[in-house]
């Protein structure tokens, strides 16, 4: 057992030994909130604070990109749905958050190595730091659909709009359990970077982002089960129920339903991506 | 007696002599320790087993690569040990590889809020030494310009000046006396004699042996990856002196 104390009196027991239990690395974590704090806050100053153009870049990237398939499939091939705009929008903030993160995540401990290495905060902030500042990024990037829901006269779905904090820490565990898998594993395994990089570009149009999951409902069984087994589907939908309710209904299943699965999954990658942080960090350490 | 703040109970670690290490499934799914050490791993050391008590100031002995440094990352807990246990009562400042703690595109000003941050302290603390902290690393001119464009000499200065003023109760320091110009080096030591009276622990890696005599009472002596002599310092200074020269 190691508890470190601190002239403020914080005890971070701390067991550097055989097996770190789950309760001492929560309970490490937790008084070294301040520490995440820090990070998450330095993180976005450098983004927003740095350059007069710094929330406008943060946004640009979903307004481009949302613009440009809004043009390609609603405007050149006409497959858009209705308001195809907020529709994109309303799929690519979330969709980016998560991708931004898994992204990150590979660098999340490799990136800081100097630092991971010389300061004993647990390891896990690292990985919390990236999650925690990419969903302040998402949070600061919602004015612009509720702009854009304004301009085409969308009013939110009161009772969906109620379960989106619960969908964005749904997601926020999600990301954390990925991002913890991948930070440790990169470390030891550095083309995981690569590997990561592609199946995020492929997920994207195996996501729900510009269509909607009932297209996918028209596809035979098989498709579907395998479909459902990406953990972002629930969330996507979710996401966009708030401002086309009628999106579950033409899938025909009830938020619950739609949100089912991906709680499943993630639980079981956050513990996965908890449990191989932990036995990974001591070689990890090693070889930062 | 009090309760010691160091206590290492048969500590041991392992590095594997093939950079290229694989991921073995096996390391995922069994722990670590319970797995036999395969060929292309050895043992920097193991079996140490020493107690510090508070105030006591130790200094580390033995030729390069005898696992030394790696022995104060473990107290300082930014290595796990593969076997043992290390336990750490009070707080650390680590003053291990100084310079590379800075982050190279931040502004020195912004460094001294990040170190000082994640070693624990408050942001209220750090405002209150903040002058102090940029008068010892003097580098008042340069407080807004970003690390990548100082000397090795300005970030290892600045780097000793912010982890000596953390105030720990138990301070590491790994080789870190020989920092900046003969002036700035005097001031180091000090500042080191500074602290090391007021109750503080220290564990010093050093292989100057006046640095030694000067702060230390106690010597650990590391050979071979075992612990061979602990005792007062010149013993065990005699011990290795006479191991280097008798062979």
């Amino acid at each position: 057992m190691v508890a470190i104390r601190d002239p403020g009196g914080r005890v971070a027991p701390n067991r550097v030994g055989s097996e770190r239990s789950t309760r001492a690395r929560v309970r490490a974590i937790m008084t070294h909130r301040p520490e995440l704090k820090l990070l998450i806050t330095r993180d976005l100053k450098v983004k927003y604070e740095k350059s007069v153009l710094g929330y406008v870049w943060s946004i640009l990237e979903p307004l481009l990109l949302a613009t440009v398939y809004f043009f390609v499939f609603g405007v050149i091939m006409g497959v858009g749905t209705e308001d195809y705009l907020v529709y994109l929008l309303a799929g690519m903030l979330p969709w980016l958050w998560a991708s931004s993160t898994i992204n990150g995540s590979t660098g999340a401990l490799t990136g800081q190595a100097r630092l991971v290495k010389t300061t004993s905060v647990p390891r896990e902030i690292w990985v919390l730091r990236l999650v925690g500042a990419r969903w302040v990024d998402f949070a600061l990037s919602l004015p612009v659909l509720v702009l854009f829901a304004i301009l085409y006269r969308r009013a939110p779905h009161l009772g969906h709009l109620a379960l989106l904090p619960f969908v964005m820490i749904v997601q926020a565990i999600l990301l954390t359990g990925i991002a913890l898998l991948l930070a440790s594993i990169t470390v030891l395994f550095r083309d995981v970077k690569n590997v990561v990089k592609i199946v995020m570009r492929l997920l994207f149009y195996f996501s729900p982002i510009l269509y909607g999951f009932e297209k996918i409902q028209k596809l035979p069984d098989v498709v579907v089960q395998f479909y459902t087994l990406n953990p972002f589907v629930g969330i996507l939908e979710l996401n966009r129920a708030v401002w086309f309710p009628d999106e579950l209904q033409k899938a025909g299943i009830s938020w619950v339903s739609a949100v089912l699965p991906t709680i499943v999954l993630t639980g079981a990658l956050f513990v996965l991506g908890w449990t191989v942080f932990g036995r990974l960090e001591r070689a990890v350490l090693k070889e930062l | 007696m009090e309760p010691p703040v160091i206590v290492a109970d048969n500590v041991g670690i392992r590095f594997t002599r093939n950079r290229k290490r694989r991921l073995r499934l096996r390391e995922l799914l069994i722990h670590g320790s319970s797995r036999q050490p395969s060929g292309e791993e050895f043992w920097a050391f193991r079996n140490v087993s020493f107690k510090i008590h508070q105030g006591e100031a130790v200094g580390l002995i033995g030729a390069n690569g005898q696992g030394k440094s790696t022995l104060l990352r473990l107290i300082a807990g930014v290595m796990l040990p593969d076997e043992g246990t290390i336990t750490v009562t009070q707080d650390v400042a680590p003053l291990i590889e100084l310079a590379s703690g800075m982050v190279s595109d931040l502004t020195a000003r912004d460094n001294i809020y990040l170190a000082s941050g994640l070693h624990g302290m408050p942001r209220g603390e750090i405002d209150e030494r903040f002058e102090e902290i940029v008068q010892f690393a003097e580098i008042e001119a340069f407080l807004d310009t970003p690390v990548r464009h100082f000397s090795s000499g300005m970030k290892a200065r600045l780097a000793f000046a912010v982890a000596t003023r953390l105030d720990a109760p138990i301070i590491l320091v790994d080789e870190v006396l020989s920092v900046g110009d003969r002036r700035f080096r005097k001031k180091c030591q000090e500042r080191m004699e500074e602290m090391v009276g007021g109750g503080r622990t220290f564990f010093l890696v050093s292989h100057s042996e006046s640095d030694l005599k000067r702060f230390c009472t106690r010597g650990l002596y590391l050979r071979d990856g075992q612990l061979v002599c602990d005792g007062p310092l010149d013993d065990t200074l005699a011990k290795y002196a006479e191991e280097v020269s008798g062979g």
